[in-house]
């Protein structure tokens, strides 16, 4: 038989598909998969001895306690610390992945001056020469002050004629319009909200990481076993706040301020009805209530990922607040001793004239603080200059800005002055737990370096821990608590309290005892003017501590993308309902425009969403474009904002 | 191991009460659990139906007007006891239940990937490694040092923090002692409102014992899960009867 070019092919073709009909081909390739499957690039743990240390949580001002767990390759586990005063064992959930930021994919390893890398000493001394030439057009933002270096950045600012500013966060709106009326200093007023019968918020996301999270976890569970105190939540959305209070009442966009109105009695409660979109009914049963059912006390602010209310809405708030007798009651607004050895409290950035500044230092260390990157903008002059100290590179720079290496969650020493809503002052402090990397500066020492460049004759950081812990005991005020065993002791001997302190203590003031204050609300404006009514409005959502303009704790795209208890970023979430009525579908790309700005997103359809509500997921990359569109960088936006939303 | 084995220790059988009333939906539970097990944040491809999550929560919504309108539901592996679903159709012999912890231990080295664990499981509360676990670069230093990542192609599902288990029996046994005693799985340790007890379903003094009235998903299926719910809401025990307890679907029309 002659073998032809036919007959190999034809053997060849024969044997092809032969072969791959039997298991041969399949089984190398399910083997060959099997004995990959343990190659290196499976990562293995280093193992090693484990302790425990605790630290300080850095992604907020609150500073609430962690315990850190510690093997060979550094932290590798967070938990929180029992018995810390503000923590309260409880920390924000992604405290718990907070722990990987060293190493996140976008950290800042060397200074960046007009878009050029280059050494950290070089940028300093850039820095040191523009805030000279800025003078009293220089500001520094401070985003949790009290701290011991905000007394170092106090320094330098005075020294140079120029100012230290910090941002108004969410629980800030309230009390320091209740400030201003009562005349009193930034920081001076808290919520005793552990004596409270009852808490109204208006717009506030009490029960969403409001605060610090202990505390309202805290209230929560009380809430649970007792009852008390009873949540009634007033809000233009369904946040998560409303989803879980014990009443919710869904306004109408923009009509904050009749509902207050009509509660302080300066607006009957039939228009008040017409106008929020509420119930006759309800209204004057909240009205009763919040005067029945004392003490009671009323939250605004707003949503974090938000701007707040209006300013003339708060101002109501605060005269319905004294109207009720909250202010100054057990269980109502408290006033708080300062701070003892901090500086005078700085002023609010958004208070700060538009384009009034040639430089704006912003020390971005904390991860978890909401700074919209429009309003910085919006202060500076049109060639001014932004330094950002941050750990992590910022969606978008400009070509003047500076980029400042910093540390990150865990690195340098650092310490916390305590939540903004605390009854009381807290104090504590840490050394860090990880090793800092050699291109970042933990705040301390940028602060000390710039000092030196402009040099400004400064005390060293630890000088002014001892002096302040010095100025503590000598107050004779207050406890001190220790995480081991909760044990709590007086703040009368400064070698014990230093020794406390060193291994995390915390330091509690006494509360003051609550007595009369007096506020101003004469003044008070309570005309409440008809809002639109948009057919459609956007909200923001985002796990508070991993909004802002620095990337989300890699973990939490398990509470999102991956388990979808918070909305996506990119994505629109929408109910099925509305899609329909704007002849959209999932996954359509579009482009949602509201007042202030425009965000891009694809649609989810979700039956739990509400109907006629657009909710923007803000969490990590793209956040800063939705919180644009929310007004974020807008005193007095709100929490919603009429949307339009199309195909894009 | 089989079940009349005798032991030197009582055997315990381990489990959870989740107060229902208590949940926030914050989701700290989730991070705690995905941290502690060296779980790797989630590639951009994925989603929930493709992502590692030991634990998940849910979203409920009230179909009636009574009451609270949302609740948040906790979800995670049950620890059947009855028939264990994922043990009886497993043919490797991957999944077993300990009789001494009460645990449905799952063993990766013995998978192949079947799936028929998570087919059968009535919960989906198992996961299915598609491809191998990664970290950013330097940010296996973050890993936990006793819990080893599981390698592609395998399914994995929570175990009440076995690695925690392994360290109170370590500290047990140093004090001469055989029983690892309560310990504290990290979801339990990481619930800012102490909605999770673990304890002991053996023991009548116990915490799970003092739990008061408490209702299993999906009952009615006999397997007996260890872990249990509470709540004073009847809509939520009325959608635990009849399975309602599946997430927030997404609706798809046109």
């Amino acid at each position: 038989m002659a073998i032809g070019r036919r007959e190999l092919l034809g053997l060849a073709g024969g044997a092809a598909v032969g072969g791959a009909l039997s298991p041969v081909p399949w089984k190398l390739l399910d083997d060959s998969a099997i004995w990959t499957q343990n190659w290196s690039w499976t990562p293995t743990p280093v193992r090693g001895p484990v302790t425990e240390k605790f630290g300080l949580c850095t992604l907020c001002a609150a500073g609430c306690g962690v315990k850190a767990r510690c093997g060979s390759a550094g932290v590798f586990g967070v938990a929180p610390a029992a018995e810390h005063a503000t923590g309260g064992g409880a920390l924000c959930p992604v405290v718990y992945g907070a722990h990987q930021l060293p190493y996140h994919p976008r950290r800042l390893r060397t200074a960046i001056v007009n878009g050029h890398a280059v050494e950290t000493k070089e940028a300093i001394a850039e820095v040191a020469r523009r805030l000279e030439a800025a003078g009293a057009k220089a500001a520094i933002l401070d985003e949790r002050p009290g701290r011991i270096v905000s007394a170092l950045y106090d320094r330098i600012a005075r020294a140079k004629g120029g100012t230290v500013v910090t941002l108004a966060q969410v629980e800030d709106r309230s009390l320091r319009t209740m400030e201003d009326l009562a005349g009193m200093g930034p920081g001076t007023l808290g919520y005793d909200f552990e004596h409270a019968a009852l808490i109204l918020s208006v717009g506030a996301p009490l029960l969403d990481s409001w605060g610090s999270t202990g505390r309202m976890s805290r209230l929560w569970s009380r809430r649970v076993e007792t009852g008390k105190p009873v949540f009634v939540h007033a809000g233009s959305h369904w946040s998560r706040t409303a989803q879980l209070a014990d009443r919710a009442l869904i306004l109408r966009p923009g009509s904050e301020a009749a509902l207050v109105a009509a509660l302080a009695g300066k607006l009957a409660i039939e228009p008040a009805a017409e106008i929020t979109g509420l119930s006759p009914a309800s209204l004057s049963d909240l009205a009763l209530r919040l005067r029945e059912q004392a003490p009671a006390l009323v939250v605004g602010g707003g949503e974090a990922a938000s701007s707040g209310l209006p300013e003339a809405t708060e101002r109501m708030i605060a005269a319905l607040n004294v109207a009720i007798g909250a202010l100054g009651r057990a269980g109502g607004i408290v006033m708080r001793r300062p701070l003892t050895g901090a500086p005078q409290p700085p002023q609010y950035l958004d208070r700060v004239p538009d384009h009034s500044l040639d430089l704006l230092v912003h020390e971005a260390s904390s991860a978890g603080i909401v700074a919209p990157e429009a309003l910085l903008r919006r202060k500076l002059a049109a060639k001014g200059t932004l330094v950002r100290l941050s750990a992590f590179l910022p969606e978008a720079f400009g070509p003047n800005d500076v980029l400042i290496p910093s540390t990150t969650f865990l690195e340098g020493a650092e310490d916390a002055r305590g939540a903004r809503d605390a009854a009381v002052e807290t104090w504590s402090y840490s050394d860090g737990l990880s090793s800092v990397p050699a291109s970042a500066l933990p705040p301390a020492e940028f602060a000390a370096q710039l000092a030196e460049a402009l040099q400004v004759k400064v005390e060293s950081y630890e000088e002014l821990r001892k002096a302040r812990a010095a100025a503590i005991v000598a107050a004779k005020r207050g406890h001190v608590y220790r995480h081991a065993g909760g044990e709590r002791a007086e703040a009368t001997d400064l070698e014990k309290f230093e020794a406390a302190m060193a291994e995390g203590a915390v330091w509690v003031d006494e509360p003051v005892e609550p007595g009369p204050l007096r506020a101003k609300i004469d003044a008070v404006d309570w005309s409440a003017g008809r809002p639109e009514q948009p057919s459609l409005i956007a909200v923001a959502s985002s796990p508070r501590g991993s909004l802002s303009v620095l990337p989300a704790v890699p973990l939490a795209s398990k509470l999102d993308r991956e388990t979808r208890l918070y909305a996506v970023p990119g994505e629109v979430r929408m109910n099925p309902r509305t899609a329909r009525e704007l002849n959209l579908r999932p996954g359509d790309s579009v482009l949602v425009s509201t007042p202030f700005g425009e965000t891009r997103g694809r649609v989810r359809c979700d039956a739990a969403a509400i109907p006629g509500q657009l909710e923007l997921g803000a969490c990590g990359d793209g956040s800063q474009l939705v919180l644009e569109a929310m007004g974020a960088a807008e005193p007095g936006a709100g929490p919603t904002q009429a949307a339009q939303i199309r195909r894009s | 191991m089989s079940a009349t084995q005798k032991t030197s220790r009582t055997p315990r059988r381990y489990g959870m009460v989740i107060d229902l009333d208590r949940c926030t939906g914050c989701g700290a539970c989730v991070i705690a659990c995905a941290a502690e097990n060296n779980v790797a944040p989630g590639a951009a491809r994925e989603n929930d139906r493709n992502s590692i999550s030991l634990l998940r929560v849910f979203t409920l919504n009230n179909p009636t007007a009574a009451g609270r309108r949302t609740a948040f539901l906790p979800m995670m592996c049950m620890q059947c006891e009855h028939e264990t679903p994922c043990v009886t159709v497993c043919p490797q012999q991957a999944v077993e239940l300990d009789v001494l912890s009460g645990i449905v231990e799952q063993m990766p080295q013995r998978c192949l990937g079947c799936r028929y664990c998570m087919t059968a499981c009535p919960y989906h509360a198992r996961s299915f490694n598609w491809g191998d676990p990664s970290w950013p670069a330097g940010m296996e230093a973050t890993l936990n040092p006793a819990v080893a990542p599981r390698m592609r192609g395998v399914v994995e599902k929570c175990d009440f923090c076995q690695s925690r288990l392994h360290a109170a029996q370590d500290a047990a046994a140093v004090n001469g002692s055989l029983d690892p005693g309560i310990y504290t799985p990290a979801c339990v340790e990481a619930c800012p409102t102490q909605a999770i007890t673990f304890g002991d379903w053996n023991d009548p003094e116990g915490a799970l014992a003092k739990s008061g009235e408490t209702f299993a998903w999906l009952e009615g299926l006999g397997t007996q899960p260890k872990v249990r719910y509470r709540s004073g809401q009847n809509w939520l025990h009325e959608m635990a009867e009849r399975g309602g307890a599946a997430p927030a679907k997404e609706e798809r029309h046109g």
